[in-house]
């Protein structure tokens, strides 16, 4: 036990001592002030049809613990998905894998290890929706157990579950983040798909995120007490200029024996996934990045060669400050990023977006095509720090000025080569609007893949706000809409002008201080 | 080409300090940096390649300052870092292209210079792999080519000799001699006989502070006639290591043969005569 507890708190602590948690503590509690709108907002959390709950301590209690099991879904696994990879890059891995711990024991405790650090979130989403109780609150008194259950019966096992699943993940897709990343984008609508569709009745037990049967009670609830007309419930953000709801009075939900067994069924089922990842763990014993055979025979051909050396024959080397080679390079290491073989994905969402109505590929494919590169995006300047070339590339000449500049224009080139079918699409019924918003979009995509980068050291901020900014976009959620799906005009080109030059100007200057500073 | 390092300071906080009041004037020829872990040797070649900036003092490169104006160095610099890594995807040519490009180094000659920056290295038969495929000693070579594609007359090596195998090192210290004549090559290295090879001067570094610096043949004077072998019976070697300053001991059948540094020459040892590595543990284990 005292192995276990060890093997938590130096991961855990290894986790939150950094900038990236705070940040998510920080997102965490403005994420956790939005699930409960305040009179005048212009969107819905929990509704049922045009009811929502006066803010009391169970109605409060509800709706955040709802809220956080669908966000912690979403949000906590690109948290928590690289604890293995980070001991697997900090050579940690090598050491573990000689000890005596045992593949099950290690992973187990690398997912409680994840479950602590999402129930951190949650612990701080709670002690702010305690706080919302009272500031926003219609009374004074505090239903303790209606405000908590919803959280130790839904949010608790589904965080439990999902901290589990994004081991299972590392274990599966051992290095392949991208692929990882892109599996579990798709995945999510279906969870949400198989929630939405479940019958009270009979598949409760389907529901991982444990919201079906809250949401069903205060369903009923409305059902019953506050009008005669059934009404439909929707959870998440829901948009709207001319808001008008009807508020009641929710007391609380029953919690049945049925769905307390269905929330230990699913932490049962998290232990089984456990036991799976075990067997297929490959305990640290990676594979080369290049075949066996082409390392081999590499080797094979470290002869030494005896030829002396004359320097006073070499070619003498001629200045070139231009930044075309630069430009050519950075395309080449964002190209060859990742599996060959997704560059065929890559030419079926190119051909598609061709073929599919325009306002569906701009809407929905190009902002999915662009996050299928999103290791490629995330890459653009973190690499130096990522493979260690940081050293030397920071000392060579005007390394912002000239490196830097070649790394926004490739990315930028290669997001309008993706883009390409949808430009031309506009550009044929002259849509011109349509067009300078794809290009100052992909201006913003990799403006903000690089100042990410640059202020966090690395890629995970970039890989969560980019994962929630295109799931937000499909959703129609405006406010993070980069790409202009949901608005366009002069005014948002403006906008987007701004923002690019914002991400453009902070990267300069911080790489720049980062440089000087070193 | 005179490269002057003036009371530089690196404080990390109210008590750690990288340097404390380092100075030192360079001109063409070989320096090599020797000093025990944490002796600052790393810090003091990353500021002077601009990586790292000194918390006070100043260095100028003939007259300029390189702390206010990085660039000036930048365009005549070779840097070896101790720990670096390469871009896996790329094959080693491509890599050296984009090392030239940062370097800004381009043209009709790259491609020549680059080709026989690799056979100088010994890769040229690799040069068209990817360094995902490469073995530690071949990156090690990768990374001493990147040094020497500008032409540069500042070249800065820190540990260049790990990885490499006994003649790749000499075939680095032929190439490293070479350059020596019109460029100012600062050397580090925990391998005293690469620096005894090398370097024409040494400065020996401890906790931030430059300890000595010299020719070697100064630097080994100060130990003359105070280096002795003796062979003790090993149950005398604790006793015998609490008293004496020991450089290294070679186990024997039943007794221990004991190189060591004394003021006084004790009765039954010989006297030896003094090399590079005596002056230096002398010096840092002082």
């Amino acid at each position: 036990m005292n192995n276990y507890k060890s093997i938590i708190k130096a991961d855990y602590l290894q986790r939150t001592r950094s900038y990236i948690f705070i940040v998510t503590l920080i997102v965490s509690v403005f994420f956790a002030i939005s699930f409960v709108p305040n009179a005048n907002a212009s969107y819905t959390t929990v509704r049922i049809g045009n009811f929502v709950g006066v803010n009391n301590a169970a109605w409060i209690g509800h709706t955040t613990a709802i809220m956080t099991s669908v966000f912690l879904w979403l949000f906590g696994f690109f948290v928590i998905n690289n604890g293995i990879k980070r001991d697997d890059e900090t050579g940690v891995g090598q050491i573990i894998a000689t000890t005596s711990i045992s593949n099950y024991s290690y992973l187990l405790a690398k997912s409680l290890s994840n479950f602590l650090i999402l129930l951190t979130i949650t612990g701080v989403i709670i002690l702010v929706a305690v706080g919302l109780v009272f500031y926003r609150g219609y009374e004074y008194t505090f239903d303790a157990t209606q405000f908590l259950m919803p959280y130790l019966l839904a949010t608790l096992p589904s965080i439990f579950f999902v901290s589990v699943l994004a081991v299972f993940f590392e274990v599966v897709f051992r290095n392949k983040t991208n692929l990882s990343n892109i599996t579990f984008f798709f995945l999510f609508p279906v969870i949400i798909k198989v929630t939405q569709a479940v019958n009270n009745s009979n598949l409760i037990w389907l529901d991982v995120l444990g919201i079906k049967h809250l949401t069903t009670q205060i369903t009923s609830f409305v059902n019953t007490k506050a009008t005669t007309t059934p009404q439909d419930i929707s959870v998440g953000f829901n948009f709207s200029s001319n808001l008008k709801v009807n508020h009641f009075l929710f007391e609380g939900s029953v919690f049945t024996t049925e769905y307390i067994l269905s929330r230990l069924l699913w932490i049962g089922l998290a232990f089984g996934i456990l036991k799976l990842s075990a067997k297929l763990f490959n305990r640290f014993n990676t594979k080369p990045i290049i075949s066996t055979k082409e390392k081999s025979s590499s080797i094979l051909k470290e002869q030494v060669i005896t030829n002396p050396i004359k320097i006073t024959d070499w070619p003498k080397a001629n200045i070139d400050y231009g930044i075309i080679p630069l430009v050519k390079t950075e395309l080449k290491l964002l190209v060859s990023k990742g599996p060959k073989w997704f560059w065929l994905v890559n030419l079926g969402c190119f051909i598609s977006l061709f073929l599919i109505p325009l306002n569906t590929a701009y809407e929905i494919g190009l902002p999915i095509f662009w996050f299928l590169q999103i290791n490629r995006w995330a890459d653009l300047s973190t690499k130096e720090k990522q493979y260690g070339t940081d050293n030397f590339i920071f000392a060579t000449y005007k390394p912002v000025q000239r490196l830097l500049l070649a790394q926004i224009i490739a990315g930028t080139i290669l997001a309008l080569l993706l883009a390409l079918p949808l430009l031309l699409r506009y550009l044929l019924i002259l849509e011109v609007s349509n067009s300078i918003e794809i290009i100052l979009g992909a201006l913003i995509l990799i403006s903000f893949s690089i100042v990410s980068g640059i202020i966090f050291k690395g890629k995970r901020f970039f890989e969560i706000a980019f994962f929630f900014t295109t799931y937000a976009i499909i959703q129609k959620i405006p406010f993070v809409d980069y790409l202009g799906t949901t608005q366009n005009g002069i005014t948002f080109i403006l906008i987007q002008t701004s923002i690019c030059s914002v991400f453009l100007a902070l990267s300069g200057t911080i790489r720049k201080y980062e440089i000087s500073k070193q | 080409m005179e490269l002057e390092i003036k009371h530089i300071y690196k404080q990390y906080d109210k008590s750690k300090f990288g340097l404390t009041d380092f100075s030192l004037t360079l001109t063409n020829g070989i320096l090599g940096l020797l000093g025990p872990n944490g002796a600052g040797k790393s810090t003091l070649m990353k500021i002077i390649a601009t990586i790292s900036k000194p918390t006070e003092g100043s260095i100028t490169l003939n007259g300029v300052d390189i702390t206010t104006n990085p660039n000036s160095i930048r365009q005549v610099l070779g840097y070896l870092p101790q720990d670096f890594g390469v871009y896996p995807n790329l094959t080693g040519f491509e890599f050296l292209e984009y090392i030239a490009s940062l370097k800004g180094i381009g043209g009709p000659n790259l491609k020549p210079r680059v080709m026989q920056l690799l056979e100088s290295v010994n890769l040229v038969e690799a040069s068209k792999k990817k360094i995902g495929t490469y073995s530690g000693g071949m990156k090690q070579r990768i990374g001493i080519a990147q040094v020497l594609l500008n032409d540069p007359k500042i070249l800065i090596f820190d540990e260049p000799t790990v990885g490499l195998d006994p003649e790749e090192r000499v075939r680095f210290r032929n190439l490293i001699s070479e350059l020596a004549n019109d460029c100012i090559i600062i050397l580090s290295s925990h391998i005293v006989s690469d620096i005894e090879t090398i370097a024409d001067e040494v400065a020996i570094m401890k906790k931030g502070e430059l300890i000595t610096k010299g020719f070697q043949s100064d630097i080994i004077d100060s130990v003359n006639n105070k280096v002795f072998e003796i062979e003790i019976e090993r149950s005398e070697l604790n006793n015998f290591k609490q008293n004496n300053l020991i450089i290294n001991t070679i186990r024997k059948k039943d007794n221990v043969l004991v190189r060591f540094i004394s003021e006084n020459k004790i009765n039954n040892a010989i006297t030896c005569v003094a090399s590079l590595e005596d002056a230096y543990l002398f010096h840092t284990k002082q």
